[in-house]
């Protein structure tokens, strides 16, 4: 479980979080969004220990990231926006490194590598960016830790890749894990993220799970534009929008218009949906 | 669980093993290179004609093994304190006292181990060969004496690289060479400062009043035995000598104790 009880974190003068409060429970993937900027890739490197914060700010499996205790780091895995290359192929780092991690198995890691078509004997210098990436999230889903925060993972990988990745990820979330996602490209993960969180200005803006979401808001495509609409988007269909669920209708949610809903309409969203 | 989380016996031996298997992609060209050199060295002197001196073959066995021991943390650990290429190390579960001591393990005992040993090795090859070329074989007692006290310095002098390679993020090997200019200009001008302070004079007699009885004391015999080189062994029984030496062994543990304490925390402390 994750813990953040009023955490603020400023990078010199600045002010990244104010009074942030999150809780993360077990059997999710959460799905982190916001603009450039907001602190997203601050938030996971605090919560991997990265990044100091004050001990009671935040907590992870009852642990303070920061102190980088071994039981904590075992359990635990950050993967970065642009990972560096380790030096060797690609089944020397599992061999050489998924040793530390009591839930590693190197068979696994072969199997994710054969299914993203990436050849365990490769030198990393000698893979693309994008084969590079696959070899890292394999890596990451095959050391099999209770939490695993994934930082724009879909970035440079090409449309099958992103796909199979969906569907890789998708295939590892059990009621013991705990994934953090966090992306720009929510199309890359509709279907994968839930619950949803949406940083903006230091704080939360949205922390809800899909049924919470779809429950208040629906997504529809009209032809006319809707005065009452909480956001509205012309597309060669219509418009897209997002509304209100007075008629509780079951729709399918619109991460990139519901993204742009929150933003517009803060006060809203912050009236109608409890913070967890 | 406490303890565990500070020093297990296991997962130090599994990030040694886990570095030692990597050591020879990151610093196996630069050792085999220094290797060569040193060969290179030997067969120019003896092309000349001469014999090589023991003393000079120690000595630069000591140049060697110093320009492997003083890269060896920045070409080992470089990327520790790198925002992106660090991650991989800080976030490997272990504690960061195993971590600094199989830094320790690998830049300090494994790295002049290797070196050392492989100079030693050369040059006793080329001495089976060559024997009438050279004065002596270095493995001897009073060679391995002198050698381990000259690798006790280097020792302290690279713990000085190994905290600079945490604490500068680029250009590690100079900007080290530089602050430790620095240091000894500093130190130097303190000296000058206090030798000021109190009197050049008072300086000047304090010092004839210890040595004035040295040379009545020095053992003719010894120096005959151990040459210029083992200069050391002649004078070690001089009781202004021991204190020297003793305050000098003493500030060594300081300084290398000081370095190794810096880089535990700089690498528990660090963010990226």
């Amino acid at each position: 479980m994750i813990q953040i009880n009023d955490l603020s974190f400023s990078y010199s003068r600045n002010k990244v979080f104010d009074s942030l409060t999150l809780s993360l429970e077990k059997g999710n993937v959460y799905g982190l969004l916001g603009q450039n900027g907001v602190g997203k890739t601050t938030l996971l490197k605090i919560m991997a220990g990265l990044l100091k914060s004050e001990q009671a700010a935040c907590l992870v499996n009852g642990f303070h990231p920061y102190k980088r205790q071994p039981a904590f780091l075992e359990d635990i895995y950050y993967l970065p926006e642009e990972p560096a290359y380790p030096g060797g192929t690609v089944a020397e780092m599992g061999k050489n490194n998924g040793v530390f991690y009591p839930g590693f198995k190197m068979e696994k890691f072969y199997s994710l590598l054969d299914r993203f078509e990436v050849k365990p004997e490769k030198r990393f210098k000698d893979l693309s960016a994008g084969q590079q990436k696959k070899a890292h999230i394999s890596y990451a889903l095959s050391l099999n830790t209770g939490i695993l925060l994934l930082d724009e993972p879909s970035n440079g990988l090409d449309i099958p890749s992103k796909a199979l990745f969906r569907s890789i990820v998708a295939g590892h979330i059990n009621d013991e894990r705990i994934m953090v996602i966090s992306t720009h490209q929510v199309r890359d993960l509709e279907n994968l993220i839930d619950p949803v969180i949406i940083l903006n200005n230091q704080r939360v803006l949205l922390h809800a799970a899909i049924q919470e979401i779809t429950e208040k808001v629906c997504f529809v495509t009209k032809s006319d534009s809707d005065p009452d609409a909480l956001y509205s988007e012309e597309t060669p269909l219509g418009y897209a929008m997002v509304k209100a669920n007075n008629q509780e209708l079951d729709t399918k949610v619109n991460l990139e218009a519901l993204f742009n809903a929150v933003l517009a309409h803060k006060e809203w969203f912050d009236e109608h949906f409890k913070r967890v | 669980m406490i303890m565990n989380n500070i020093f297990n016996f296991k997962r130090f031996a599994a990030i040694t093993t886990k570095e030692t298997g990597e050591y020879f992609r990151s610093y196996g060209v630069s050792v085999i290179s220094v290797l060569g050199i040193y060969l290179l060295f030997f067969l120019l002197f003896l092309l000349e004609g001469g014999s090589v001196s023991t003393l000079s073959r120690i000595n630069l066995i000591s140049l060697m093994t110093a320009i492997i021991m003083v890269v060896a943390p920045s070409k080992l650990y470089g990327t520790v304190n790198h925002s992106r290429k660090g991650l991989n190390y800080v976030l490997l579960p272990v504690s960061t006292l195993e971590k600094t001591l199989s830094m320790f393990f690998m830049t300090t005992v494994f790295t002049t181990f290797i070196m050392t040993a492989g100079l030693l090795i050369l040059d006793t090859v080329v001495y089976l060969i060559m024997p009438l070329r050279l004065n002596e074989m270095l493995f001897t007692t009073k060679t391995m004496g002198i050698l381990g006290i000259e690798i006790i310095s280097l020792v302290v002098i690279q713990s000085w690289f190994v905290l600079g390679n945490m604490l500068f993020k680029n250009q590690k090997v100079a900007k080290t060479i530089l602050s430790l200019l620095g240091l000894v200009i500093f130190i130097g001008l303190l000296f000058l400062l206090t030798f000021h302070t109190i009197g050049y004079e008072k300086v000047g007699l304090f010092f004839e009043e210890q040595f004035s009885d040295m040379a009545l004391n020095i053992d003719g015999s010894k120096v005959r035995i151990f040459g210029i080189g083992g200069m050391r062994e002649v004078v070690k029984d001089l009781p202004i000598f021991r204190k020297i030496m003793t305050i000098q062994y003493i500030l060594w543990a300081v300084i290398v104790l000081g370095c190794w304490t810096g880089t535990y925390r700089l690498i528990k402390t660090r963010k990226y």
